[in-house]
């Protein structure tokens, strides 16, 4: 029986000559594995080609929030600086020194203690105290 | 099939790679921007907070002076009211 896909040797001894005997097969077959690789590089170049356009309609998208963004910041900046520059150095010591103000008089008029914790306004952090002393006198250090 | 006669995959993937670095840089840009756009409306919706608060406070105070003129020194040295006024100094008589 003979196998198609089998070689037949030649007669000499020393060396073999390979003879497919199945030529047009093996060409057929030959086509059909170019036309599939051909395929494939076809779907590839598609494919690398779609991922290029995804990824540069992301790019565009992307570079639009960009510039929207910095745009604003930009605007957002020239405004609250300022400001801010202004608030930190002019009113807020102001109202720092007011609210310190009213701190104290709280001590001395306990019912303005309502209004403070309206605002949750804490009572000054207190002194350090003062070492203790059996009489409860302020003990002076010693020279 | 990156063979010297099909260099259009070589390039697709290269454009590819590109554009990659491309949305990264772009991607850490809008971070960092949006980051700082963020910081400074909460820094600027603070300071206002703080002043609508404080004048709260200078109101519900100039409520309680009507009560306790106490706090009125206080008051004055900020401007919430008017510092009374010296009294005038009386007419010199005329010979």
């Amino acid at each position: 029986m003979s196998n198609p896909e089998s070689f037949s040797t030649g007669e000499a001894s020393d060396e073999r000559q390979v003879v497919p005997d199945t030529d047009k097969a093996t060409s057929t077959e030959l086509k059909a594995l170019r036309q599939d690789f051909a395929d494939l590089r076809s779907l590839v170049v598609v494919s690398l080609v779609a991922l290029v356009l995804l990824s540069m309609v992301g790019n565009l998208y992307l570079f639009r929030e960009m510039m929207t963004t910095r745009k604003d910041l930009a605007t957002t900046e020239a405004r609250v600086k300022p400001a801010a520059e202004q608030y930190y150095r002019d009113e807020a010591p102001v109202i720092q020194a007011f609210v310190n103000n009213l701190i104290g008089f709280a001590k001395a008029n306990p019912d303005f203690q309502k209004v403070l914790q309206k605002y949750n306004i804490v009572q000054g952090q207190p002194t350090a105290p003062a070492p203790a002393s059996p009489t409860g006198v302020p003990v002076m250090p010693a020279k | 099939m990156f063979s010297g006669k099909n260099l259009l995959p070589a390039v697709l993937i290269s454009l590819l790679l590109v554009s990659a670095v491309t949305a990264a840089v772009f991607t850490v840009v809008f971070i960092q921007s949006n980051r700082d756009l963020r910081r400074l409306q909460a820094q600027a919706a603070s300071i206002q907070n703080n002043r609508l608060v404080a004048q709260a406070m200078a109101n519900d105070c100039l409520e309680y002076s009507k009560r306790n003129p106490a706090i009125d020194p206080i008051l004055q040295s900020i401007g919430l009211k008017p510092k009374p006024q010296a009294a005038t100094s009386p007419a010199r008589p005329t010979k």
